[in-house]
This record gives structure tokens, C-alpha cells and sequence, in this order.
């Protein structure tokens, strides 16, 4: 997902595929397809795993989508270590599991959850 | 996950798009991994000399 700047709308990135080794040449060629996507300055690249995704919507309250999109969005400003707290944070609220282990680099994993920030220069 | 490694360090300078690099390693991947296994993977290239993008191909759990 990127998240604009100056308060635009996150935009997902909507890629198809396949996980690998589930499938053949044949299907999973015709499935995978590539994307380009031009960066500006300030954009913040978020990669998250569907760990996280899923973790949101156990709360029922927001669709996957929708739920990501809000919580982005508001995650958005400050560096890239506040981003990744504010959205862990969101998950343990809503998954009800706060308290897990921190760890203090731009990448964290906890029970399936990844998230990685990159912000363009 | 140390196969797929590997795997991805031998496809990787090849200079092919994201989607075809993933594509040779799923060939890979499907010939010595033992059936029933799998990965998801991200595969981006930050092209940072004709201007600042990125261009991500990407394998998922459906």
C-alpha cells in the first residue's frame, strides 16, 4: 500500500497470484502480473503481510480494506518505527493480544504479523 | 525458505520483470520442494536512476 502525504487516499496495490509452489507453470503464469508504481517524495511504501489483514477484521468492524485503509492512514505520519507501532498497536487492539514483543528495527514479526515502512526520499 | 533463498539469488540478476523471475523460480520451487509445501513472496525492484518507482510482482496465499 502507498500512503500519500498530504492526505490522499492510500492507494492498494491489487496485484494478483499465486503462492508459490501451489500451482504449475501454465496457471500460475496466467496468474501473476507485474505493476509499476511511480513514487514521490514523502510517499510511505507499507508491505504488510495478510497476518495483519486478517488480524483487523477478526474485530468485525470494517472490512479488510476499509479497516487498512483507515488504520494507514492514520499511521501514516512520523517515521517509519511510529508507523510500525501505531499499526501493531491496532492490532493488538483489535485482536486483543497487546503486550507482545517489541523489537526496535524497521521490520517486526509477532504470531504471523509483518510490516515494513519505506519512505520516499 | 533456504532453497527459496538461494533460488532467488541465482534468478534475481537476471534482469527479468518481477512476475518472470517468480514465474522460473514457482518452475524451481515446483521441481525440488516436496508437494504440499509453498511460500508467499513480494518481489519489488526500486528503480532508482530512471526516477523513483517501483515495480512489484507478487505471490500470495489465496
Amino acid at each position: 500500500m502507498i500512503v500519500k502525504p498530504a492526505g490522499e487516499a492510500p492507494r492498494s496495490i491489487q496485484t494478483p497470484g499465486l503462492a508459490l509452489g501451489s500451482s504449475r507453470a501454465t496457471r500460475f503464469s496466467e496468474a501473476i502480473q507485474d505493476a509499476v508504481l511511480p513514487l514521490h517524495p514523502g510517499d510511505l511504501f507499507v508491505l504488510y503481510t495478510d497476518g495483519f489483514t486478517e488480524a483487523m477484521t477478526k474485530s468485525r468492524e470494517n472490512t479488510v480494506k476499509t479497516g487498512s485503509a483507515l488504520r494507514l492512514r492514520r499511521a501514516a505520519s512520523g517515521d517509519p518505527q511510529e508507523v510500525i507501532d501505531r499499526l501493531f498497536a491496532d492490532a493488538a487492539e483489535f485482536t486483543r493480544k497487546a503486550g507482545a514483543a517489541r523489537r526496535h528495527d524497521h521490520r517486526r514479526r509477532e504470531g504471523g504479523l509483518s510490516v515494513s515502512p519505506l519512505t520516499a526520499d | 525458505m533456504t532453497l527459496a533463498k538461494g533460488f532467488l539469488r541465482a534468478l534475481a540478476p537476471r534482469d527479468e520483470s518481477p512476475a518472470d523471475t517468480l514465474v522460473r523460480m514457482n518452475d524451481l520451487f515446483c521441481d525440488n520442494v516436496e508437494r504440499g509445501n509453498f511460500l508467499s513472496m513480494l518481489f519489488v525492484i526500486f528503480d532508482l536512476e530512471r526516477g523513483k518507482s517501483a515495480q512489484p510482482a507478487r505471490d500470495t496465499i489465496p
